[in-house]
């Protein structure tokens, strides 16, 4: 029964038309460091302190996604402009943080990607990874907001996913 | 900390947070998933995606509830032919937009926000940060204690 409905999906999916998609605007970030890493649910307050510190060191966070999820840790990545790097790794690998804090990567160059209108069209995220995949980039995360689409890519693969969703997408 | 002004908070309930866990690194699982909702014109309120090992990524989807209804059980059949490991749902939740406070040129705003959320004891299941914005997910359950709480920590236009 589930084999014939999913056979059926794809069946519809096949047939249609992909609508082309129309963004307005392509907002790409200074350089950025980019930091991910999980957290046990009862060491939450490792990141309330790591967010008041980088705070107090005058740090801005340009991205910051948080999902609870994998068998109750939750999964951080921020991006900081990368002058400010050494003070979220200072901060990251302090003792306290550091015996807490699972799956740890940094990136010292990457930077965000924003595609300007989101407005809740999955058609778009499809695209854009898409094309990440087709391209071999890495994404290193990917998140909206009510209307922008923002991906975190290192820094080398910058002119090529532009030239790539320069072809993907309707640009006005 | 001063209190910085903010838009209005803006509020949507009765929505689903969909996590499809260990999905496969290919381009078919996301052009798959992506194109049928885009087909059922589903609207995606909240996406986000990271890498975890060996090329799989996780991702989180934020839906209309009654959306997801018209569609959850050929959503039960796709997830596990399009390679992912697990589909968790958690309902209802609710999104609250956080609009304005300049997370990207102000420093401390997700310090202030993060410390009054834990000392509210409130649980965050999702947090997307971009710039101007932050999206926050709760537990309906929890969407009065967090709205206090927010409303605490930034300054809305006469408490909305």
């Amino acid at each position: 029964m589930a084999d014939s409905r999913m056979l059926e999906i794809i069946r519809r999916l096949s047939e249609a038309t992909p609508p082309p998609i129309r963004l307005s605007r392509l907002i790409q970030s200074p350089a950025q460091g980019y930091f991910s890493f999980m957290l046990r649910n009862e060491h939450r307050d490792v990141a309330v302190r790591l967010f008041q510190a980088l705070g107090k060191a005058s740090v801005n966070l340009r991205y910051l996604s948080e999902h609870l999820g994998e068998n109750g840790r939750a999964r951080f990545q921020l991006c900081c402009d990368t002058e400010a790097q050494a003070q979220v790794l200072k901060l990251l690998q302090a003792d306290d943080a550091a015996d807490r804090i699972e799956a740890f990567c940094h990136v010292e160059e990457a930077l965000v990607l924003s595609l300007y209108p989101f407005d809740g069209q999955p058609e778009l995220a499809g695209r854009v990874f898409g094309v990440l995949k087709q391209l071999g980039i890495r994404m290193l995360g990917a998140s909206t907001a009510t209307a922008v689409f923002s991906c975190v890519i290192s820094s080398r693969d910058t002119a090529t996913l532009i030239a790539g969703l320069r072809e993907v997408f309707l640009w006005e | 900390m001063e209190r910085l002004e903010i838009f209005p908070l803006k509020i949507t309930t009765s929505q689903v947070l969909l996590t499809f866990a260990g999905c496969p690194g290919g381009d078919q699982f996301s052009r798959t998933l992506f194109s049928y909702l885009q087909q059922r014109r589903i609207s995606v309120t909240l996406l986000v995606e990271a890498p975890v090992q060996k090329e799989q990524v996780i991702l989180a989807l934020v839906v209309d509830e009654q959306a997801l209804s018209m569609i959850e059980a050929e959503l039960e059949a796709l997830w596990p032919a399009i390679g992912v490991e697990a589909l968790m749902i958690e309902k209802p939740v609710a999104v609250i937009r956080i609009l304005g406070p300049h997370f990207d040129i102000r420093p401390g705003i997700a310090g202030a926000l993060y410390a009054g959320m834990a000392k509210a004891g409130i649980k965050m299941l999702v947090n997307s940060i971009t710039g101007t914005t932050s999206l926050v997910v709760v537990h309906e359950k929890d969407l009065e204690m967090t709205q206090r709480e927010l409303r605490a920590v930034f300054r809305t236009p006469k408490g909305k």
